[in-house]
Formats: C-alpha cells, sequence, structure tokens
C-alpha cells in the first residue's frame, strides 16, 4: 500500500531525476544517438581537449589554494577571536559569494582599466596586463569563493571538542597545540571546503567569460551557442562531469569523520585574546578587498545616481521578473529539498554518504552544461517544447542548478534535530504530515529560510545555464547586463551590475534581521 | 613536608551566582582526596580551576609549594604545572594512535629527553596500565575499558607528582570499575603521584581515595 509520506517522497524523487538528472544523462549520450562515438574519444584524448584541461585546472587550482588559505584564516579567526558583533561580520565577510560572479568580474575589469585609480597607483604596466589575465580570474574567483572555506573552516573549529584541546594544554604550550592538535582535527573539513571550492571555481561560467580565459564552461557555450554542436558539447562535458563525481566522492569521504560525528562543542578551546588588532585589521582588509572594492568600483563607475535610476527605468521589468523567476525557484526548491533532506537526515551512514556524493556532484555541474542538456531534453514538438517557449525553462534551469545545495542545507539541519522528537509525535498517533508539519519544520524554520534565500541569491544571479535557455522576450537579468556589456556605455552596465548588488545585499539583510528576530530558532 | 597541592579560599562565580567560595584544601604529596559532592555543586569547575583551565574569582592554587593561581591570575600556564588530567569523557586524540598521543606528551613535556627514553617510557607506561600492544590502536580501535586505560596512560606517562581525575569511571559497568580502582592503586604505588578524584558516588570516593571532602552549593 502506498502511504503519503511514501508518495511525497517519490514524487520529491522524480522531480529531482526529472529536472536534475535526465538532462546529463541526455547530453551525456547526445552523440551516442546519432553515431558520433569518436566524440567520446575526443573528450579524452584531443590535444585541444587536453590544452583547455590544463588551463581549467590550472585556474581552479590556484583558486582553491587562495580562497582556502584567506577563508581558512578567516574562518579560524571567527571561531576563536574576541570579535565583537560575529554574526554581523560574518554575514558581512560572506558577501561576496552571493555577489554574481559577472559583477565582481566587471567591478575588477573597471579597478584595473588605463583610467583606473590602482593602475595609476601602481603603474599601467603592471596593473593592465592583468585585467584579462588568468590571474585576474584567480583573484576574482578567490574573492568570490573564500567564504566558503571560511564557513567550513569556522564550524570546524567549533565543532572541536574544547577537551581535547585542554588535554593537550596541560602538557604543551598553545602554538604547539594549535599545530599538533587543533590543525590535525581541522585538516579534513578544511580539505573538502578546499575541494568544493575547486569544483566551484571549474564550473563558473562569468568570470573567464568576462576575463577572456578559456576554459571548460566558456568553451562548451561556445561549442553549443554558436557552433550549434551539441557532440562537442557533450565531450567537453565529459571530463568536467568526470571531476565533480571524483571531488565530490572525495569530499565526503573526507568529512565522513568530520560532518556528522559532533554538535558544536559546548567550550570553546584555545582562545586568543591577545589577537583581537590582527582579527579586526584582517576583518576590515578582507571585507574591503571582497565587498567594499567591487560595490565601491561599480558605483564610482556608474557615477551618478541617475545612471542608476536610468537603469532602473530600462530594466525594470526584467528585474521584476527575475526576482519573480527567483522567488518561484526558491520556494519550490525549498518544498522539494524539506522532502528529500529529511529523508537524507535520517538514512542510514553509507546510504547518506553516497547521496552527498551525489548531491555534491550534482551542484558542482556547470550551468552551461545544465543549458545545453535542458535544450537536449526540453526543445522538442509536444508539450515540452511549449514549456520550452516559456519563461518556466528558467525556473527548470534555476531548479536544476540549485536544488542540489538546498537539499544539503535543509539536511544538515534536520541532522541538528533529535530523531526522539519525531519518534514521539510518531508514537502519540501523529501521522508523517502531521509530525513533519508540527514538529520537523518549526524545528528547522531556520535552515528552510537559510536553503530559500542561498537559492534565491544564487538564481537571481544565475547565467551559464540561463544564457542558453531564456527564451526570446524573457531574458533575466543578469544575462541581459552580460550581453549588454559589449555594446554599452561603462556607466550603464556598472549601474546594472549594482542594481543586482544592491538587491542581493536586500535580500540577504531581510533574511538575516528574520533569523535574528525569529523567536523559535531552533536549529 | 611539601603539599602536592594547596588550595586557599578558593571562589568561583558562575551565572551571576556564588558557585562556591572559601574552599581551601590540602594534598600532601603521594596523598589522595576524593571531592564528592551533587551535580552542578562545581566539583569539575575545581578542578579545572587547579588544571589552570579556568581562573578562580578569589584564592590561590599551590602546587608543590610553588603558587600557580593568584586571583584570577594564572601565574603559571597549564602546561608547567606538571599535572595528569583524566578527563570524563577521556578526550582522547582522534587523529593519534596511543603510542602518539603519548609521545606527544614526552615530546612537549620533557623535550630534552632522548627518543630511545620517550620510546622506554611509552612502553612501560603500557605495560602499567595493562595495554601494551595496543599503542599503535587509534582511539575508535579501542573497547571503552582499554580507551579508560589509554587516558591513564596519556595523563601519567610524564609522570606527574599530581594526578586530577574528573569522575573518570561513571560511564563504566561494574566489574569494569571495580579493575580500573584496582588499577588506580597499583599505579599509585608504582608512580606515587597524589591524586585529587571527583565523583558523586560516596561508595567510589571512599575506595579510591584517603581523604572524602564534600563539596555542597555555596561551598565545602
Amino acid at each position: 500500500m502506498i502511504t503519503g509520506r511514501g508518495l511525497v517522497f517519490a514524487s520529491a524523487m522524480a522531480m529531482l531525476a526529472a529536472i536534475c538528472v535526465a538532462p546529463l544523462v541526455v547530453l551525456l549520450t547526445a552523440p551516442a544517438w546519432v553515431g558520433r562515438w569518436d566524440a567520446y574519444r575526443s573528450a579524452i584524448l584531443d590535444a585541444r581537449q587536453i590544452g583547455l584541461l590544463v588551463n581549467s585546472l590550472r585556474i581552479a587550482g590556484s583558486v582553491a589554494v587562495v580562497a582556502t588559505a584567506i577563508g581558512g584564516f578567516m574562518g579560524f579567526l571567527l571561531a576563536r577571536a574576541p570579535i565583537r558583533a560575529r554574526n554581523v561580520v560574518r554575514l558581512g565577510l560572506c558577501v561576496p559569494v552571493l555577489i554574481p560572479t559577472y559583477a565582481l568580474a566587471l567591478a575588477w575589469i573597471f579597478a584595473t582599466s588605463l583610467e583606473s585609480f590602482a593602475a595609476r597607483l601602481v603603474g599601467l604596466d603592471v596593473i593592465v596586463p592583468l585585467t584579462y589575465s588568468p590571474v585576474g580570474a584567480i583573484i576574482v574567483l578567490a574573492i568570490a569563493l573564500y567564504p566558503v572555506p571560511m564557513l567550513a573552516t569556522e564550524a570546524a573549529v567549533r565543532r572541536i571538542e574544547s577537551r581535547l584541546e585542554e588535554a593537550a594544554l596541560l602538557v604543551a604550550p598553545a602554538a604547539r597545540v594549535l599545530t599538533r592538535i587543533t590543525l590535525p582535527l581541522l585538516w579534513p573539513a578544511i580539505a573538502s571546503s578546499a575541494l568544493l571550492t575547486f569544483v566551484l571555481a571549474l564550473s563558473d561560467y562569468a568570470v573567464p567569460n568576462l576575463l577572456r580565459q578559456r576554459v571548460f564552461t566558456t568553451e562548451v557555450f561556445t561549442a553549443f551557442a554558436a557552433l550549434y554542436d551539441s557532440t562537442r558539447a557533450a565531450a567537453l562535458a565529459l571530463p568536467l562531469l568526470a571531476m565533480a563525481l571524483v571531488v565530490a566522492y572525495l569530499i565526503v569521504r573526507r568529512s565522513a569523520g568530520v560532518v556528522d560525528v559532533s554538535r558544536p562543542s559546548s567550550r570553546i578551546g584555545i582562545g586568543f585574546p591577545g589577537i583581537r588588532p590582527l582579527a579586526l585589521t584582517a576583518v576590515v582588509c578582507v571585507f574591503g578587498i571582497g565587498a567594499g572594492l567591487p560595490v565601491g568600483t561599480l558605483g564610482i563607475e556608474a557615477r551618478s545616481l541617475g545612471a542608476i535610476r536610468e537603469a532602473l527605468a530600462r530594466s525594470g521589468s526584467a528585474i521584476g521578473e527575475s526576482l519573480v523567476l527567483a522567488s518561484v525557484a526558491a520556494t519550490i526548491t525549498a518544498a522539494v529539498a524539506l522532502v528529500l533532506g529529511h529523508r537524507r537526515a535520517r538514512s542510514t551512514r553509507s546510504l547518506a554518504h553516497w547521496a552527498d556524493a551525489a548531491l555534491i556532484a550534482l551542484f558542482a555541474v556547470p550551468g552551461t552544461l545544465i543549458g545545453v542538456g535542458l535544450i537536449e531534453l526540453w526543445n522538442r514538438p509536444g508539450l515540452s517544447g511549449v514549456v520550452y517557449g516559456t519563461s518556466a525553462i528558467i525556473v527548470i534551469a534555476y531548479l536544476a542548478r540549485f536544488m542540489p545545495v538546498a537539499i544539503l542545507i535543509v539536511s544538515a539541519g534536520v541532522r541538528r534535530v533529535s530523531q526522539s522528537t519525531e519518534e514521539a509525535a510518531a508514537l502519540s498517533g501523529a501521522g508523517w504530515i502531521r509530525t513533519m508539519r508540527h514538529i520537523v519544520i518549526p524545528q528547522i524554520a531556520g535552515s528552510l529560510v537559510v536553503a530559500w534565500v542561498i537559492v534565491f541569491v544564487l538564481a537571481f544571479g544565475e547565467v551559464g545555464a540561463s544564457v542558453l535557455v531564456a527564451p526570446a522576450g524573457h531574458t533575466p537579468y543578469p544575462v541581459q547586463v552580460l550581453t549588454l556589456i559589449a555594446n554599452t556605455r561603462p556607466e550603464h552596465v556598472a549601474a546594472l551590475a549594482l542594481v543586482q548588488t544592491l538587491v542581493v545585499v536586500c535580500a540577504l539583510s531581510v533574511a538575516s534581521v528574520y533569523l535574528a528576530l525569529s523567536p523559535r530558532r531552533h536549529d | 613536608m611539601t603539599s602536592a597541592l594547596r588550595l586557599d579560599a578558593i571562589r568561583k562565580m558562575q551565572g551571576g551566582r556564588e558557585l562556591f567560595s572559601d574552599v581551601t584544601l590540602d594534598v600532601a604529596a603521594g596523598g589522595s582526596v576524593a571531592l564528592v559532592g551533587a551535580s552542578g555543586v562545581g566539583k569539575t569547575t575545581l578542578l579545572r580551576i587547579v588544571a589552570g583551565l579556568e581562573r578562580p574569582d578569589a584564592g590561590d592554587v599551590w602546587i608543590a609549594g610553588r603558587r600557580v593561581t593568584q586571583s584570577r591570575s594564572i601565574l603559571v600556564p597549564p602546561h608547567q604545572r606538571g599535572i595528569g588530567f583524566v578527563f570524563q569523557d577521556l578526550a582522547l586524540w582522534p587523529h593519534m594512535t596511543v603510542g602518539q598521543s603519548l609521545t606527544f606528551v614526552l615530546e612537549s613535556a620533557a623535550p630534552a629527553v632522548s627518543r630511545l627514553e620517550h620510546r622506554r617510557l611509552v612502553d612501560e607506561t603500557l605495560r602499567l596500565v595493562h595495554i601494551d600492544g595496543l599503542g599503535d590502536r587509534y582511539p575508535h580501535q579501542l573497547s571503552g575499558g582499554e580507551q579508560q586505560r589509554a587516558a591513564f596512560a596519556r595523563a601519567l606517562v610524564h609522570r606527574p607528582p599530581l594526578l586530577l581525575l574528573d569522575e573518570p569511571f561513571s560511564s563504566l559497568d561494574f566489574d569494569l570499575r571495580h579493575e580500573m580502582r584496582t588499577t588506580l592503586r597499583e599505579l599509585r604505588g608504582a608512580f606515587g603521584f597524589a591524586t585529587v578524584f571527583v565523583t558523586h558516588d560516596r561508595e567510589e570516593a571512599s575506595a579510591v581515595a584517603a581523604r572524602t571532602i564534600a563539596l555542597t552549593f555555596g561551598g565545602p
């Protein structure tokens, strides 16, 4: 007999499979359907492919190293340094990961242009060659992604049971405890976050596109959008997907002993009261470079409030539509994530590891690949063709990209809720839906809000998939900005990017206020 | 004769209320004292003050004739106090084998001593706590009783003159608890260290210590 719970779970799973997995399967099998087996061979042996691989790995690897060095240090400071208004500081330091990467890349272009202050200060011959260079891409992506290892490191530091450090403090000075006890305990979390940063850098499309770097994601776009060669796109997809899978497996394996084993430690371990000035300096510098500098550069480049008003007047409808589409995607995603995140949190350890690996791999799939896969899947005669011609396909693209990360966030929230609270409800006669509504959801409301906001913000800035699937007349705002760059005045583009950034910051602020004021915050 | 531990009028506030005050205690070298009291009375906090992991609000702590804490000031950091500590939850380092943990303690507490001597001390300590042959195991590869013995080995490998024990047997079954009490007596006989043993069980207190002091809310 099919229960209500089984039906809901099956529907959510079917949605995940149809939206996230099916486009990739269609994309990867496309050459086989048309007998182009050589595409698979060229995916591995092609000299051009190997060159792309080296370039992509070099940029993504450097980003992972730089972002992890910055993020790891900041995460440690956030956990251990005596910082006032820690939640506000953390939120401020997270701003770069939520600013669309295209806006950061634009700010970089403006900041290193001929007329820029940096060029005048350091010298044209030093700064200008960096604008469209691998170094530029590495800097921009490292700024965009350092919050990932920062949050992971902070969480890992807080999870270290303080007694492990105290036991060492009885025989060794703090510096030795830090290197021999604390850092080895943190290492799995730091390594996992570095791997995640690596795949996120590998899957970014906007930064290499704007900074003219030839990497897999830009080649996929060129192969499909310019050359209409879906088999070439499939060949380019193979190494990316393989890397996403390997990295996801490594992350889950490395995190196995770290992610689930304990709640945050009840006491803080080694404290560093003397490093407050260093911590404050680091926070100011990183916030200044990560958020202040990009927003300030865009503001200066936009020149006046008039330019922003003009941008709003010209693109107001696109902003409105993008906000609606991102909201719809975030709401659907939160609903699916509630069901699947709960199921993942309550599954066996081995199943949970495989589920996490699959979800991380799906999240790491570049937007351009998802875009090509969605076109292959939906651009057909009949009902799918009708859907493909509407803005619903953009929502589907957002779901395909961000549903996995929402499931991971919600499942982390559910894991912090004692299973016995649900069992007590079940023993009292409550059914699954009633238990979810009255017991689970109130306890994980914070995680659901966080998942909603993150998906909303990421969807609002998404370009990799939506640049390919957006139907005529329904171009999302960031895609519109990206296509305007080549033939619009810089101040107009800067104003558009600034508006988008301000919308993101507003959404974050509202969510933060809600979470701070929420009287029933259990998770 | 110099005391192994002396507490002079220790006072501690917690959450705006007085946890205990005027706690005075003298433990002779090689002596043993058990601190008993109900949950939340501050037994563990007092032990942490002795170790230098927490500051009192008033009072002095003396270890081996040396003042180590004066009122709110930590005069001697924990690692220079020459104490061993067995935590209630053992706090074994999950990323180190038992042998590595013991070596880490020796390298930190006695860096001038040769590696050969470190090795000898590790082997001897493991033998004395009856887990010789388990030095290459990680904590999760040990049974509950073996973990308990590994925690004792780590606390004693550098031969401290004072051992602090925070309800170390609370999670053990009756037989194992009895066995560990015997081991503790054997170790005291072998090394001659003084002990301060925290427990809420009066029967256990009289079994492991020559003197029992009851800690009540507000002080002894």
